[in-house]
């Protein structure tokens, strides 16, 4: 089971989420990383990551991270540039290629996954790691016949 | 009704196997021991991959329903919740704070409920066509979500069939504050009239939510009746022989929602584990952190933190396990929230292992009429971090003093509990009501 999740990482995720990604790793899906932000280390840790598409700079150098202006434009602008530079970056295109499921790990990357939905027939497209989780446990428990 | 030798049973239940929520045990026993008395059951619920993806699975439930029990899986879709990519509209991809307002709005429009609302017309086709196949005799709806009732109250219109509404909960009244929730006029208010009207019967968890319905709907009310969660018998378990000097085991099974006074317990806990007696106590806390997948951030974070004073987080536990796990306990946690008209089915499989019971909420909720006879109760007079410890370090005692007649005597006392004794007298009234023939004591609507 190859999964490819696609994040905006403004903000690291849950410990609930790293753990569930990483748990998941351990009964052997393999996923792929794609990021607007570099991602945290407990992310890289289980995953391959393909690209980081946004600037390279740590939460640490992002001025006006956190302010109201920083998430209207990670909610307003952010979507659609990370679905150009997706689309640009052959080795995310390649990635989504090969998934089997699609994981769009917070709101500004749905816009992202919705794109490769419309253009990919055969991956499950999810939002939010909680369902994939979900989904991926049955799948394990009952495998498709 | 006809010359056949069975009755029908048509179950409508939002919530069945292998869902993992609290309300599916009730409508799991319901429909087994409908099968079991005789009759033919078919439920009506929503398809499996909707507790695959929104409130998880306890896959352990599916073994347990009678396999005479026929389950038809009713289209239902979630919006607001729905995860699944490919579903999204471009609207709700490009601009998600207008599609769930308006979303809200449109889910209302053919029932008011919130989410619900879609799945009203589904149910009613689903029940036509059970219907038309095979005649229902009887049909028991249970809430929430109370759009389950419309599928009631839609044979009864057209084919003049009696139906159950079963209340696990309340429609109008706040169970935690008491106060009104919709008002007299709303769609709410005026769908459940219009139900308690033509009603059978109309089922309730407890004495004080039955009674607060009686005085709203007094022609009614001699037909509520209070039918108990109850515990299933298989699942009583016993006490674990315990070396005297071992440290003792404190154990909560349930769901942990926001109404729980976790927090609170916690600092009692903290100060429990400052009394010698106490030393080297842990807590296994079992269970699901919210209702949904994602788990409540809060509860998490209280847990983590606690994990230095011997808290332990150990998952949720299916039913086919819970035995196993309340053997592992020496004294039971009833963490519940506020309310006089809070009951929790927990409850009563608490009752059933004859642990010491701690209970840890407001001191007027309903849930202390089930356990005021329980000679191992150990309850709190306020939330006050001494007074938990006080009646932490009390079960604790009782725990290490391990008195086998006032064991059996919890045990006795639990026996009046089990879930069969709540449900029979009210299954053995229907079939009697339905196989005699006799006239639906509500009428049938024109």
């Amino acid at each position: 089971m190859n999964v490819l999740l696609i994040a905006e990482a403004r903000t690291p995720p849950s410990r609930h989420t790293a753990h569930s990604i990483a748990r998941q790793a351990a009964a052997g899906v393999t996923f792929d990383l794609v990021t607007w932000w570099p991602p945290p280390a407990a992310l890289e840790a289980v995953t391959d990551l393909v690209s980081v598409l946004g600037p390279r700079l740590e939460a640490t150098e992002r001025r006006g991270d956190g302010s109201l202006r920083a998430r209207a434009w990670s909610r307003l602008v952010l979507p659609t540039l990370l679905w150009r530079a997706f689309r640009r970056d052959r080795p995310s295109v390649e990635a989504a290629g090969r998934a089997d499921m699609i994981v769009a790990l917070d709101t500004p990357a749905t816009l992202t996954a919705w794109q490769l939905a419309r253009r990919l027939p055969t991956p499950e497209v999810i939002q939010g790691f909680d369902a994939a989780d979900a989904v991926l446990t049955d799948r394990l428990r009952r495998p498709r016949g | 009704m006809t010359d056949r030798r069975r009755p029908h049973l048509l179950l409508v239940a939002w919530g069945f196997p292998p869902c993992r929520s609290g309300g599916v045990y009730r409508a799991l026993a319901t429909a087994n021991r409908f099968a079991g008395g005789g009759w033919d059951v078919t439920v009506l619920t929503v398809p499996r991959e909707v507790f695959v993806r929104y409130t998880g699975v306890d896959a352990t439930l599916e073994d347990l329903v009678d396999p005479r029990v026929r389950v038809e899986r009713v289209p239902f879709t979630w919006a607001r919740l729905e995860t699944d990519v490919r579903r999204f509209s471009r609207l709700r991809v490009r601009a998600p704070v207008l599609w769930r307002r308006l979303r809200t709005g449109l889910d209302r429009l053919p029932f008011p409920e919130t989410g619900y609302g879609p799945w009203r017309a589904e149910l009613e086709r689903a029940a036509a066509r059970v219907h038309a196949e095979h005649t229902v005799d009887l049909v028991l709806a249970t809430a929430n979500p109370h759009v389950a009732f419309t599928a009631a109250w839609a044979l009864h219109r057209r084919a003049g069939v009696p139906y159950v509404l079963d209340y696990r909960d309340a429609w109008l009244l706040d169970v935690f504050d008491g106060r009104r929730l919709h008002g007299r006029a709303s769609r709410a208010a005026r769908w459940e009239r219009r139900l308690v009207g033509s009603a059978t019967e109309i089922w309730f968890v407890n004495e004080p939510i039955r009674r607060w319905h009686a005085r709203l709907y007094p022609d009614a009310a001699a037909r509520m009746h209070v039918v108990a969660n109850g515990f299933d018998v298989s699942l009583a378990s016993v006490a674990r022989s315990r070396p005297d000097d071992s440290p003792l085991v404190f154990g909560y099974v349930g769901t942990l929602t926001p109404k729980v006074p976790l927090a609170e317990f916690l600092s009692g806990w903290t100060a429990a584990r400052a009394i010698p007696s106490m030393a080297g106590a842990v807590v296994r806390v079992h269970g699901y952190l919210g209702f949904f997948h994602a788990p409540g951030r809060e509860t998490q974070r209280l847990l983590d933190r606690a994990a230095a004073q011997g808290v332990s987080y150990e998952g949720p536990v299916g039913k086919l396990d819970a035995a196993d796990t309340y053997a592992g306990f020496d004294v039971l946690l009833l963490l519940l929230g506020a309310g006089r008209y809070v009951t929790s089915g927990k409850v009563f499989e608490y009752l059933a292992t004859g642990l010491p019971i701690v209970s840890v909420h407001d001191p007027g909720n309903a849930v202390a009429e089930v356990l005021g006879g329980y000679p191992l109760w150990f309850p709190v007079a306020d939330l006050s971090a001494p007074e938990i410890a006080r009646a932490l370090v009390e079960a604790a005692a009782a725990a290490r003093a391990g008195d086998p007649a006032l064991r059996k005597a919890a045990v006795e006392y639990a026996e009046g509990f089990r879930r069969d004794r709540q449900l029979d007298p009210r299954i053995e009234a229907l079939t009697d009501a339905v196989t005699a023939g006799g006239p639906d004591p509500a009428g049938v609507q024109p």
